[in-house]
């Protein structure tokens, strides 16, 4: 009896101590899901929510009067992956000649939604002469395209991604991917006891693993941890928490993760997630415009994206496409009678893998580093923002197109060695800065050095017109009329050094008047006067033109010995195009929340940092430089009635070839050099001009104008920026000079000394 | 290369229906602008002859769409919807760089949404691309005046000013 005692109450004393652990292992076990359920969920809703920024082009608008060629118009709808088809549907466009048929998408412009819209437009000589609602019958004053999708930022993972909805991938790819991964995702609970048995089997009998038995979800998971090991740990782990999943998320909103997710190839350092991203990489084609075949080598990558990379196996990917292929046709996701087609078909797969997801990397950069002033990186990362560029695709395309031309030509003329010759060019908006195209180097779709931000180089004569502006803006001293000596000089610059200029031709000119002295880029006058100015006001100048870095002041700076960004040569130009008012260089103009809230507007600004009339002085003097002077060769290209102004610059040794200027609704800057600062024996007309009149010529549309400022006045005076010649005191030339300060009586004399 | 120069400067774009309204004006009219139809400067061997004084112009030409922009954003800016308002004129800008009438509206929602030191530079930019047109200049002239006084108003609220 009392052993019973004994042994029931150890027998209870075990039970106890069976209980108390069990209790233990219990909320061992708890924990132990608690801390999964939050890594996992921290890790889901991670990727759902960094919803990489989109960024747009600017919108192209169309109205009665545009200068647009239809073949522009439709070069346009391609980017916008518009087909070109008789057919009714949106995204199609219909071209007869000189008319265009346009089944507009509906878009969340910055300013609003706009629906989908049926527009007719009529061309003739190059302008838009009509546009016309066809659904209301009705003329239209406006239409505006929506813009072209050129990337998205995706900070966390420094990479573009593209991120996709569920609603925005093909149906047939969906169902492909199911058919082939988990047939039964709607309906299991996250893991798929059966599918593992029937793989289990399957391995067995094929003696090798050739199954595999995880669920979607589990492979969501396995993606998460990007952990290869086969452990018995991981393998619990990785149902636990897909269990978990499960229960917190819908099947779509897992599936759109997976969707984003996958991992599906590797380019470089950077791998290559989500079927949005893999469409871009493999075929340069967005999703919802892939065939079957091209979304059966997608959803076959699933299985091993190196293994099968078709880019290096070719061979191995069209197999792993026949068996997705041969899913689809016994699931009836594809005809019996188009299996053979897509079978036989080529991979389609693009031989060079694109630098990013971008077209315009470098733009891109700009966009980023102005965003960096305004965004910490997180919320770029989260937020799904919309960013609206300026980017004008058409113009960044002719750019390019020219610099493509030009750049073997200017080889072989400098004598250079092939692609030794590296570039950078922009082109703003003369009004609002807005940056139309950014070309960073001859490598259009690469990342790496860009040439228009980073690139710091001596601007050779680029300064001049700084400091000839300092000149005139003391219009009782200095006048376009006003005579500058161009002889021999010595500049002291201490400790016994001295310094000579000297001209491009090796010659002097003697008296030459000022305009004349900027228009042919004398390099002595200028030293003369520069100095006669002083460097401190020069540097003065400059700030006011918009130069923000330090500028050492050296004598030699009056000849460009200064370095800048082919960008902030940009700004300097442009506050001249503008009269002297600076206005910033923007890449981007709004920034809304992904349902269309504007947050953030880069509005145009201006600050007025110069009087206008010593600017309006410059300009025609810059005018001269292209009618007379170093830059007249434009003129056998552009019109002869397009007033154009600009400057050449060439630095020592023939390092750098520039070339800066404006129309009248243009502002185009372009530099030539090597990476390593070899010489490359081009001038600036000789080099960067031919690049730069080729891109004013396809992209301005207005010839310069400048609005004539109050005090500003006409008068007749003697030719003496020519006295070389005789017959330049015969005649009268008209200039425009401050009321108030006319140019003094001596000015006449000259010319008639030499008479 | 002289002669080019030259053509260029006297009958090219710029100066050439300068010059034209001003024969106009000086065959018309009696009383032109006094300061600039007298000889100027009295020392010289021949007068210097001043050709072209800014002329008021009557009639602002304006392509048509930036006419239509210019009115749905005076639109815009009367249902105080000022983020669409500045979309517009800044599309008019891209067309027309220096329409002074564009810019004058810039300058108007700037003032509306007291960004003054912006109304004040936009206004003073619609004056210096306005050439001499007085009506449009008066107007500038309200905008600027009244964006200095809200200048000055939030310099006397701002905290370091209320001691």
């Amino acid at each position: 009896m009392s052993f019973f005692v004994v042994k029931n109450k150890f027998a209870r004393f075990l039970l106890w101590q069976f209980f108390i652990l069990l209790v233990i292992a219990m909320l061992g076990l708890i924990g132990y899901l608690y801390y999964l359920d939050i890594e996992v969920r921290e890790k889901f809703e991670g990727s759902r929510w960094e919803v990489p920024s989109r960024v747009f082009a600017r919108p192209l608008s169309l109205y009665e009067g545009k200068k647009l060629l239809p073949s522009q118009l439709e070069f346009e709808l391609k980017l916008l992956r518009y087909n070109h088809s008789k057919s009714d549907g949106v995204g199609t466009y219909f071209r007869q000649s000189d008319t265009l048929y346009l089944h507009s998408r509906p878009f969340q412009f910055s300013t609003g939604f706009v629906d989908a819209a049926y527009i007719k437009i009529s061309f003739r000589n190059g302008y838009i002469t009509q546009l016309l609602d066809m659904k209301k019958n009705t003329e239209l004053d406006f239409f505006t395209v929506e813009p072209y999708l050129i990337g998205g930022i995706y900070p966390r993972k420094q990479e573009d991604r593209v991120l996709v909805r569920i609603d925005e991938v093909p149906k047939s790819l969906i169902d492909t991917l199911l058919g082939v991964e988990d047939r039964h995702f709607y309906t299991h609970s996250g893991i798929s006891p059966l599918s593992i048995l029937r793989a289990l089997l399957a391995n067995i009998q094929a003696g090798a693993r050739v199954q595999g038995g995880s669920t979607l979800t589990q492979q969501l998971v396995k993606n998460f941890f990007l952990s290869n090991e086969k452990t018995i740990n991981r393998k619990i782990n990785e149902a636990l928490m897909s269990l978990l999943l499960e229960l917190h998320y819908s099947k779509d909103e897992i599936l759109e993760a997976y969707l984003n997710e996958i991992y599906l190839g590797q380019n470089g350092s950077r791998s290559i997630h989500g079927f949005g991203l893999a469409s871009y990489f493999y075929f340069d084609q967005s999703l919802e415009t892939l065939n079957q075949g091209q979304i059966a080598l997608l959803v076959g990558l699933v299985k091993g994206a190196s293994y099968y990379n078709p880019r290096r196996h070719p061979e191995r990917a069209k197999q792993r496409r026949r068996v997705v292929l041969t899913i689809q046709r016994d699931l009836d996701l594809l005809p019996a009678n188009s299996f053979k087609r897509f079978d036989d078909s080529r991979l389609g797969v693009k031989k060079d893998k694109p630098g990013g997801i971008s077209r315009y990397p470098a733009f891109f950069d700009l966009v980023k580093q102005q965003l960096r002033q305004d965004y910490p990186p997180e919320d770029l990362a989260s937020a799904g923002l919309r960013l609206f560029t300026t980017l004008d695709p058409l113009i960044q395309e002719s750019t390019e197109q020219s610099i493509q031309k030009r750049l073997p030509q200017l080889e072989r003329k400098a004598k250079l060695k092939r692609e030794t010759l590296q570039v950078a060019a922009i082109v703003t908006d003369a009004g609002s800065g807005s940056v139309r195209a950014l070309v960073g180097g001859r490598n259009f779709r690469g990342h790496g050095f860009n040439r228009a931000l980073e690139a710091s180089r001596h601007v050779g004569s680029l300064i001049k017109p700084a400091v000839y502006l300092t000149a005139l803006d003391n219009p009782a001293r200095y006048k376009l009329s006003t005579t500058l000596e161009d002889s021999p000089i010595k500049v002291d610059q201490g400790q016994g050094n001295y310094w000579k200029p000297e001209n491009y031709d090796n010659q002097y000119h003697g008296r030459v008047s000022l305009i004349s002295s900027l228009a042919n880029s004398y390099n002595v006058s200028t030293v003369r006067l520069g100095m006669t100015l002083g460097l401190p006001e020069v540097s003065k100048t400059l700030k006011k033109l918009g130069i923000k870095r330090d500028i050492p002041l050296y004598p030699s700076m009056l000849l460009g010995a200064l370095n800048l960004s082919p960008i902030e040569v940009m700004q300097m130009y442009q506050t001249i195009s503008a009269q002297g008012f600076q206005t910033p260089i923007r890449g981007i103009s709004s920034v809304t929340t992904a349902e269309g809230d504007v947050l953030s507007k880069y509005p145009i600004s201006v600050k007025q940092t110069l009087k206008p009339e010593s600017v309006y002085l410059i300009t025609k003097a810059l005018e001269e430089v292209m009618s007379s002077g170093t830059g007249r060769s434009a003129y056998n290209r552009l019109p002869y009635d397009f007033v154009v102004a600009g400057k050449s610059g060439t630095t020592n040794a023939y390092r750098d070839s520039w070339f800066a200027g404006m129309s009248g609704d243009k502002v185009i800057v372009v530099w030539l050099g090597a990476d390593n600062n070899d010489p490359i024996n081009l001038t600036g007309a000789g080099g960067a001009l031919k690049i730069w009149t080729d891109v004013m010529a396809s992209s301005a549309h207005r010839s310069l104008d400048v609005p004539v400022p109050e005090r500003i006045v006409f008068a007749k005076v003697s030719a003496l920026m020519h006295r070389k010649k005789r017959e330049a005191c015969e005649e009268d030339v008209v200039l425009p000079f401050v009321s108030g300060y006319l140019p003094a009586g001596y000015e006449r004399v000259i010319c008639d000394e030499e008479n | 290369m002289y002669k080019r120069s030259k053509s260029i400067m006297l009958v090219n774009l710029p100066f050439l229906p300068i010059i034209l309204l001003v024969l106009f004006l000086f065959g018309c009219t009696t009383t032109p602008n006094k300061e600039n139809s007298e000889p100027v400067d009295s020392m010289f061997d021949e007068p210097v002859h001043i050709i072209a004084p800014p002329v008021e112009t009557q009639v602002y030409y304006m392509k048509p769409v930036v006419k239509k922009l210019l009115h749905k954003a005076i639109s815009k800016i009367t249902e105080k919807d000022y983020h669409s308002a500045v979309s517009l004129l800044e599309q008019a800008i891209d067309i027309s760089p220096n329409n002074p009438y564009v810019w004058q509206q810039l300058a108007l929602v700037r003032l509306k949404q007291q960004n003054y030191t912006q109304a004040e530079q936009m206004a003073a930019k619609s004056n210096v691309v306005g050439e001499a047109n007085n009506e449009l200049r008066m107007k500038n002239w309200q905008i600027i005046a009244e964006a200095k006084r809200g200048q000055q108003k939030m310099h006397v609220a701002s905290p370091d000013n209320l001691n």
